[in-house]
C-alpha cells in the first residue's frame, strides 16, 4: 500500500541511459543525469528545458513506464513500477492518442475502468469531468471528429477522471489556441486550488510556467541545473525567462559552477 | 479480472472497427463462394471438396487475422503511445499482455464463427449431413490459431519489425504441421543429425490439432482435453516469453 504520508514524487540521483542495438552496434544516449528533486503535496512543480533536455524521460520514470539506469524514483513512497503506486497518479502525454472510433464518454469509461472506477461512481465521474473540461456537449462525439484542442481536453479529462493526487502533464498547452490555453490553465488552477492536486508539468511557455508554478526545475541536456522557488523569479529583474536563458545558454561548466 | 475484460473488449472493438477485418471477412465470403464453384469440379465428391476447401480457407483467414493482429499490436501501441496511457494506470504488465491476448483471441474467434457459419450454411444447402466432427475441426483450428497468436505476440515483442514477426510465426506454423515427418527424416539420418532433434521441441505440434485433415475420413472421437492442455501449455510458454520482454519494454 502507498504510504499516505509519503511525498507524491521523489527522485534521488536518477539517471537514464537509452541503449539501442543495431547490427551488433550499441549506441547509448544519456537522457537524464543524476537528477534529484521532490514534489511536495499540493504544489505545482514545473519542468523547463529545451527539446531533448529530459522532461519526458523524467515523466516516464515517474510513472514507471521506463526504468532508471541509476538512482531511485518513489511515487507515493513506492517504486513507480508497482501498479499500486500509480493508483493516485494521472498522466497527460504531449500528444494523447485515443481510439478513433470511440466517443469521449467511451474513452473515459475505458480509462476510468482501468483506474478501478466502476458503476455509478464511474458515471458520475465521467459527467463531472466532461463538464470540467468543457466536453459536456461533445460527450457522444467520436475522437476522429474532434479538433486537436478538444483531443487535448479529452487527454486532460482521462488524466483527472479518477481524482489523482498527483497529475503529470507533459506540455498540456501544446498546439492549443490562446482561448484553449486559458481554459487549460483555469482547469489546472481549479484542480490545484480546489482539489489540492499536486501537479508536475512541463511547458515551453515560460509565461504559463511563471503564472502557474510554485517551483520550477530547469533541465539542460539531462542535468537538473536549477530548482527555483517562486520568490526567486518574482524577485529577479528579468523574471523566469532571463533565469532560464542564462541557465540553458551558458557554457555547461560555467553554469554548473555558478 | 475487470481490467482484463476492459482490455480484451477494447481490443476486440478496435479490431472489429478496422476495415482490415471487414475486408478479410468479405474476402473469405467471396472465396468460400468461389470454393463452391471449384468443388463442382470434384464430381461425386463435391460436398467433401467444399468441406475441405472451406475449412482450409477458414483456417487461413482466421490465422491471417490473428497473426497480423498479433504482429502489429504492440508496435502500434508503442508508436501511438497508447501503451503509455494504459500503463500509467494501476495495470500490471502481465495483465496488460493477457488482456490484449484475450482481445485478439476473441477477434479471431469472431472471425472463425462468421466464416464457419457461412460455410456451414453452404454445406447444408448442398445436402451435407451435419456431424459433431465439424465442430471438433473448428475447435482444432481455433486452438491452432491461439498458438499462432501467442507465438506472434512473443516474437513481435522481441522483434522491431512486424514483417519479421509474421515471417517467423509463419515458419514455425509451417514446421508445426510436419513435425512427425521431420522427426522421421532426422531419425533416418542417424547420429549425424541427432543433434537437431531437440530443436523439434520449438515449433508447436500442429498436426496433433489438425483434425480437419481427417474429418472426411470418418475419424474417431478427438482427444479434446489433451488438445486444450497442449494449447494452454504451449501458448502459455509463448506468453511467458512475451511477458519477459514486455515487463521491461520501453515503448
Amino acid at each position: 500500500m502507498p504510504d499516505p504520508t509519503a511525498l507524491p514524487l521523489v527522485f534521488a540521483s536518477v539517471g537514464k541511459v537509452y541503449e539501442q542495438s543495431h547490427l551488433g552496434r550499441t549506441t547509448r544516449q544519456q537522457a537524464l543525469r543524476s537528477a534529484s528533486f521532490e514534489i511536495r503535496a499540493g504544489e505545482i512543480f514545473g519542468l523547463l528545458g529545451l527539446n531533448g533536455s529530459g522532461k519526458t524521460t523524467t515523466f516516464k520514470i515517474a510513472l514507471g513506464l521506463i526504468q532508471p539506469s541509476q538512482g531511485e524514483a518513489r511515487l507515493f513512497g513506492l517504486s513507480p513500477a508497482r501498479a499500486q503506486a500509480r493508483r493516485k497518479a494521472g498522466y497527460l502525454p504531449e500528444v494523447p492518442v485515443f481510439s478513433q472510433h470511440l466517443s469521449c464518454e467511451q474513452i473515459l469509461a475505458f480509462y476510468g475502468g482501468l483506474s478501478g472506477l466502476g458503476g455509478r461512481l464511474l458515471e458520475t465521474r465521467i459527467a463531472d469531468t466532461l463538464d470540467l473540461c468543457g466536453l459536456k456537449l461533445l460527450r457522444r462525439r467520436r475522437v476522429r471528429e474532434l479538433s486537436k484542442g478538444y483531443r487535448q481536453r479529452l487527454g486532460l479529462a482521462q488524466a483527472i477522471l479518477h481524482n489523482p493526487e498527483l497529475l503529470i502533464l507533459d506540455e498540456p498547452a501544446s498546439g492549443l489556441d490562446p482561448l484553449a490555453i486559458l481554459e487549460m490553465r483555469r482547469a489546472i488552477e481549479h484542480l490545484n486550488g480546489t482539489l489540492k492536486t499536486s501537479i508536475l508539468l512541463s511547458s515551453h511557455s515560460i509565461s504559463e510556467i511563471e503564472r502557474l508554478c510554485d517551483r520550477v526545475a530547469i533541465l539542460r541536456e539531462g542535468r537538473l541545473v536549477k530548482v527555483l522557488e517562486k520568490s526567486a523569479w518574482k524577485e529577479a529583474q528579468g523574471g523566469l525567462e532571463d533565469i532560464f536563458v542564462a541557465a540553458v545558454a551558458a557554457p555547461l561548466g560555467a553554469r554548473e559552477s555558478a | 479480472m475487470r481490467a482484463l475484460y476492459i482490455l480484451a473488449k477494447d481490443s476486440l472493438e478496435e479490431a472489429l472497427s478496422s476495415r482490415l477485418i471487414l475486408v478479410s471477412l468479405l474476402t473469405a465470403a467471396v472465396l468460400l463462394y468461389l470454393g463452391e464453384a471449384v468443388s463442382a469440379l470434384a464430381a461425386e465428391e463435391e460436398t467433401r471438396a467444399l468441406l475441405d476447401l472451406g475449412l482450409g480457407l477458414i483456417e487461413l483467414v482466421t490465422l491471417g487475422i490473428a497473426v497480423f493482429g498479433g504482429a502489429v499490436f504492440f508496435l502500434r501501441e508503442g508508436e501511438t503511445k497508447r501503451a503509455d496511457l494504459i500503463l500509467s494506470r494501476p495495470i500490471g504488465r502481465a495483465r496488460y499482455l493477457l488482456g490484449r491476448f484475450l482481445g485478439l483471441a476473441l477477434t479471431a474467434g469472431v472471425s472463425l464463427l462468421l466464416t464457419s457459419a457461412l460455410h456451414l450454411a453452404m454445406l447444408l444447402l448442398k445436402g451435407w449431413l451435419f456431424t459433431p466432427a465439424y465442430l471438433y475441426a473448428l475447435v482444432g483450428i481455433y486452438l491452432k490459431v491461439l498458438i499462432a497468436l501467442s507465438m506472434t505476440l512473443g516474437i513481435s515483442l522481441w522483434s522491431t519489425s512486424a514483417l519479421a514477426a509474421m515471417g517467423f510465426s509463419a515458419l514455425l506454423w509451417s514446421l508445426g504441421h510436419f513435425l512427425p515427418e521431420v522427426g522421421e527424416l532426422l531419425g533416418r539420418g542417424g547420429t549425424r543429425l541427432a543433434w537437431l532433434k531437440p530443436l523439434l521441441w520449438i515449433p508447436p505440434n500442429l498436426s496433433f490439432l489438425n483434425y480437419r485433415d481427417v474429418l472426411s475420413l470418418t475419424p474417431g472421437f478427438p482427444p479434446v482435453g489433451a488438445w486444450f492442455a497442449y494449447t494452454g501449455a504451449y501458448a502459455g510458454l509463448w506468453l511467458l516469453i512475451a511477458w519477459d520482454r514486455l515487463r521491461l519494454k520501453e515503448f
